[in-house]
């Protein structure tokens, strides 16, 4: 079978930071996906799972006041729970331990629209450059992300990355020369060195052209904030194309 | 005797061999020049997105429609293909941030230059 679209996996790494004095970066977490539907209007969250499932899943975000706050939901297998806490937007969400069979379905409200997807043995969706505010200067801070080539044997060929989508354009994205890098920087402010990043105007290939199968390429994010920047409420996408026999 | 390397055009069907993450080597930063670098990573421009195509894209994101965004995105541009590595290599190599109209095609590109670390 050629590589479908659904074996090119976008996940974590495994230092994330919420703040901006912490490590950023890091090696590839296989438990985080860094990949999700913001919420399109203020409401509660429910989840789902598709199965028996007593796991907590804790979700954290901004509520309509703008201050971070929690709200803890039990799932009930595969009958639909819904958390009491209201929020504007979401951060991430987090389960309370794996599971290699069961998927966890994040929605909008009671019944509503899907926002998030659990898949097996990922324990965790979450935003990068949470917290992260303008400041009286630009400000540019640096979070990771990887694309997986999740085939069981062919090789991604031609393989690029783009930062397909940026309608805020404050996004910039760049890859390390060598796939499956393990760097980190200090903090998510310092640039990470030999990065190039670029906008999404320009197409990077992944090191050698090639993705191996089970092989990562890492992802490094700029957010750059202008002085005294407005609030900023938008998504970007990140792309890996390539091909296969 | 030294042995005479050519390119193999044999069509010939080959024994089938899987290479995976273990097989894939790491590069050594330390031993490669700034400039090998940057050009370990391929850089092309991917031309202008047409008119009107942008606002559509912001809408499709909003809605959650990640994957028709970036099929938007991709059929919405003529392909220029200017190497962008050459116009990262004319800069220094200082951090800074620039915005450049490509050469070719004339598109704004956003894009900060690499730092190194000095041994």
């Amino acid at each position: 079978m050629p590589i479908a679209a659904s074996d090119l996996l976008l996940q974590g790494a495994a230092s994330r930071p919420v703040d901006d004095a912490t490590t950023s970066g890091g090696a590839r977490d296989a438990a985080n996906k860094p990949e999700f539907t913001q919420l399109t209007s203020n409401s509660v969250v429910a989840a789902i799972s598709d199965g028996a499932d007593t796991r907590t899943l804790t979700v954290t975000g901004r509520n309509t006041a703008g201050a971070v706050v929690s709200d803890v939901i039990t799932l009930t297998g595969a009958v639909e729970a819904v958390g009491v806490v209201t929020f504007e937007r979401i951060q991430r969400a987090v389960l309370s331990g794996a599971d290699g069979a069961r998927t966890v379905t994040v929605r909008q409200g009671a019944g509503g629209a899907t926002r998030a997807t659990l898949e097996p043995n990922r324990t965790s969706v979450s935003m990068l450059f949470q917290n992260s505010a303008s400041e009286t200067g630009a400000v540019n801070r640096y979070e990771k992300a990887f694309w997986l080539n999740n085939h069981g044997s062919l090789t991604l060929n031609s393989a690029a990355v783009k930062l397909t989508a940026d309608p805020a354009a404050r996004i910039r994205i760049g890859l390390p020369a060598s796939k499956d890098d393990t760097a980190t920087v200090a903090n998510r402010k310092a640039a990470p060195g030999g990065i190039t990043f670029v906008d999404d105007n320009v197409s990077q290939s992944v090191p050698g052209t090639t993705l191996e199968a089970a092989a990562g390429i890492g992802v490094w994010v700029a957010q750059e904030l202008l002085a005294a920047d407005a609030p900023i409420r938008s998504t970007y996408t990140l792309e890996l194309s390539g091909t296969s026999v | 005797m030294a042995k005479k390397l050519t390119h193999d055009t044999d069509p010939q069907p080959r024994e089938k061999m899987t290479v995976t993450a273990a097989d894939v080597g790491e590069l050594d930063l330390g031993q490669m020049s700034p400039e090998k670098i940057v050009r370990a990573i391929e850089r092309r421009c991917r031309g202008p997105l047409a008119e009107g195509a942008q606002e559509t894209i912001s809408k499709l994101l909003a809605d959650g429609q990640l994957d028709e965004a970036r099929a938007l995105d991709a059929a919405s541009r003529k392909v220029c293909g200017q190497d962008w590595n050459e116009i990262v290599l004319s800069h220094p190599f200082d951090g800074k941030s620039h915005e450049t109209p490509c050469p070719k095609c004339g598109t704004l590109v956003r894009w900060t230059a690499p730092v190194f670390q000095v041994a």
